[in-house]
């Protein structure tokens, strides 16, 4: 297996497959991590992946998959005690602002954030990888899910968006305002 | 315009290619309608998320990594890995409070070995291995010699390289089943607090057999509630097969029940587990580990790696019963994933040979499902009435394993 191969095959997608990555993860450490997870598990695979006529679609497909699947390698980490792991994602939720989201408040949008924080895994990544440009052809590749099952979920994830940024909008804005588009339901 | 059509839009990336006329329109619906207008700007939101550029040198630093790693031998690869992660495993056995789905178990040397029926319909049941199906109390077989009994039923080659759809060909219709169920982690808080609980969880069971939506119906108390959630996400399902083609189903219920084990803060009233004594050497992962790393392989559509780092592992190292537990039902799930029933079956009953495992364990009916796809109803129904005596000797048996026995006495097994 010569290095050009993984020039001629992979590279080419590096920088879409990054820009997926970020999507899903929201930041660089993270999404770099998982795009070499994703070179990593092609790699041996490359004599198999040259009769693949839409490359990039699988390459995103198990990035999806190691996504959605959840942050096991990272769980694993001998770096990070397991007992903790409970607790660290519990923080994840909590309302007081984490270091990551102070880091967030200067950067980006903070309602968007939380909102997002508590989409589930699954969710987010339709959400994110549609947002990239995606469109439902190149999703249903990517998820392996049937258009019909995939719109539904992706409106779904859409509404459940849509709710809780208006939930949060409505909470910090206007409490009593009774702002009658919120408690429709959608 | 209507809402279906701004979805459309929405959901096929058309605003740039709208007509001005389109466009105005478009923009007077949203105006009138907050549920469509709230959705629009969520997805204006998600998109406008500004990207921070990769690290300038990721493309070359992976292409080392990558290259590197391909040039090591597999084994030296796998024990590079897990040097340092034994140091867990300790942590792991104090945190890692079994169980999942049922009632504790309080006697488990009393779980019974029910006597399959012997009948002429016996030798109907096929080729099936059962060497494994008749476990000695106490047995301290070596998971070396359980894989050789696993891999002996073994008969025809695995299929090679299966495509990221593992579940592509037509398939026999039937029920969705669990094929592996992770036990929890004990939140420390509640550990410390000596709290004990069970969580019942609600989710789907996608076509691809992975769980989804998962939500908590009912809790003791919320500590439990993430912990209970991030297991049942991580649980894998044979889905439910209609008209040759899986399909999803919702609502599908659990319960997660928290005990703590002696030696760990407020002990309960859970019998003594010898598996959590024995000395962890200190370089030897944990199955957990093992197991996590098959299945990263397994979700990304490569289910031959899965069942190659299951087989380096077991080559390697020896492991605790419990691990070897563990192990063997990864084998079988990913068995099954790759449709080797056979298989499948042989590491599960391995499995369930294994004495202890924590209270409510479905491995049993797990095992009776795989027979039933083989239309193996004598087995299957042996399976479940074992799994059935066993959980109500001390809690209650999931109720559709009660309504799965009479199905298979109907299906003309015979009824013991």
């Amino acid at each position: 297996m010569a290095d050009n191969d993984f020039d001629r095959l992979i590279a080419p997608h590096f920088e879409a497959l990054y820009r997926a990555g970020y999507r899903l993860t929201g930041n660089r450490p993270d999404a770099e991590d998982l795009v070499q997870e994703v070179c990593l598990r092609a790699y041996p695979r490359l004599a198999e992946l040259e009769r693949i006529d839409y490359l990039r679609g699988w390459l995103l497909r198990v990035q999806y998959r190691v996504f959605v699947d959840g942050k096991r390698r990272r769980q694993r980490s001998p770096l990070r005690p397991m007992s903790s792991e409970i607790e660290a994602s519990n923080r994840m939720i909590s309302r007081d602002p984490g270091p990551d989201e102070q880091a967030e408040a200067l950067l980006g949008n903070v309602p968007l954030e939380r909102a997002w924080g508590k989409l589930n895994r699954a969710q987010q990544a339709l959400l994110a990888l549609h947002a990239e440009g995606y469109g439902l052809g190149e999703l249903e590749q990517i998820t392996g899910l049937a258009r019909n099952v995939l719109t539904a979920r992706l409106h779904r994830a859409r509404r459940r968006l849509a709710k809780l940024l208006q939930h949060h909008a409505g909470a910090e804005l206007a409490p009593a305002e009774g702002r009658h588009g919120l408690q429709r339901a959608p | 315009m209507d809402c279906k059509e701004l979805l459309e839009i929405l959901d096929d990336h058309a605003l740039p290619r709208l007509s001005a006329a389109r466009k105005a329109q478009l923009n007077d619906h949203l105006a009138a309608c907050d549920a469509c207008s709230a959705q629009w700007h969520s997805q204006r939101a998600v998109e406008d998320r500004a990207i921070v550029p990769m690290t300038p040198t990721l493309l070359a630093a992976t292409r080392r990594l990558v290259m590197a790693r391909a040039s090591q031998p597999a084994t030296h690869r796998l024990v590079s890995r897990f040097v340092g992660a034994g140091v867990l495993v300790a942590g792991a056995a104090l945190a890692t409070v079994a169980i999942v789905t049922q009632v504790v178990r309080t006697n488990r040397e009393a779980a019974p070995e029910l006597s399959p029926p012997q009948t002429a319909a016996q030798g109907a049941t096929g080729p099936v291995s059962r060497r494994a199906a008749s476990p000695v109390p106490g047995d301290t077989t070596s998971l070396a010699e359980l894989i050789d009994r696993v891999r002996a039923a073994r008969s025809a080659p695995v299929p090679s390289a299966p495509s990221p759809e593992s579940l592509a060909s037509p398939l026999p219709d039937g029920d969705y089943f669990a094929l592996l169920k992770v036990p929890p982690r004990y939140p420390s808080e509640a550990a410390e607090r000596g709290v004990e609980g069970n969580v019942i969880v609600e989710y789907a069971v996608t076509e691809t057999g992975d769980v989804e939506d998962v939500e908590v119906v009912e809790s003791t108390d919320p500590l439990f509630d993430r912990a209970a959630i991030v297991a049942a996400q991580q649980f894998k399902y044979m889905p439910r097969i209609a008209g040759g083609r899986a399909v999803a189903v919702t609502g599908v219920r659990t319960r997660i029940a928290f005990r703590l084990r002696p030696g760990d803060a407020g002990a309960g009233g859970v019998e003594h587990d010898p598996a959590f004594e024995a000395p962890v050497a200190p370089t030897r992962p944990s199955a957990a580990e093992i197991t996590g790393r098959a299945l990263d392989c397994a979700s990304s559509g490569d289910l031959l790696c899965a069942e190659l780092v299951l087989d380096e592992a077991s080559a390697t190292y020896q492991f605790s019963a419990e691990d070897q537990r563990a192990m063997l039902k990864a084998y079988g799930f990913v068995y099954a994933r790759l449709e080797d029933t056979e298989r499948a079956i042989a590491a599960y009953e391995a499995a369930a040979a294994i004495p202890g495992g924590f209270p409510g364990d479905t491995t049993l009916l797990t095992v009776a499902h795989l027979y039933f796809q083989r239309q193996q109803y004598v087995p299957a129904l042996e399976r479940t009435l074992q799994y059935i005596e066993r959980t109500s000797k001390t809690g209650s048996p999931v109720p559709s394993a009660l309504r799965f026995a009479e199905r298979l006495q109907e299906l003309g097994a015979i009824a013991p």
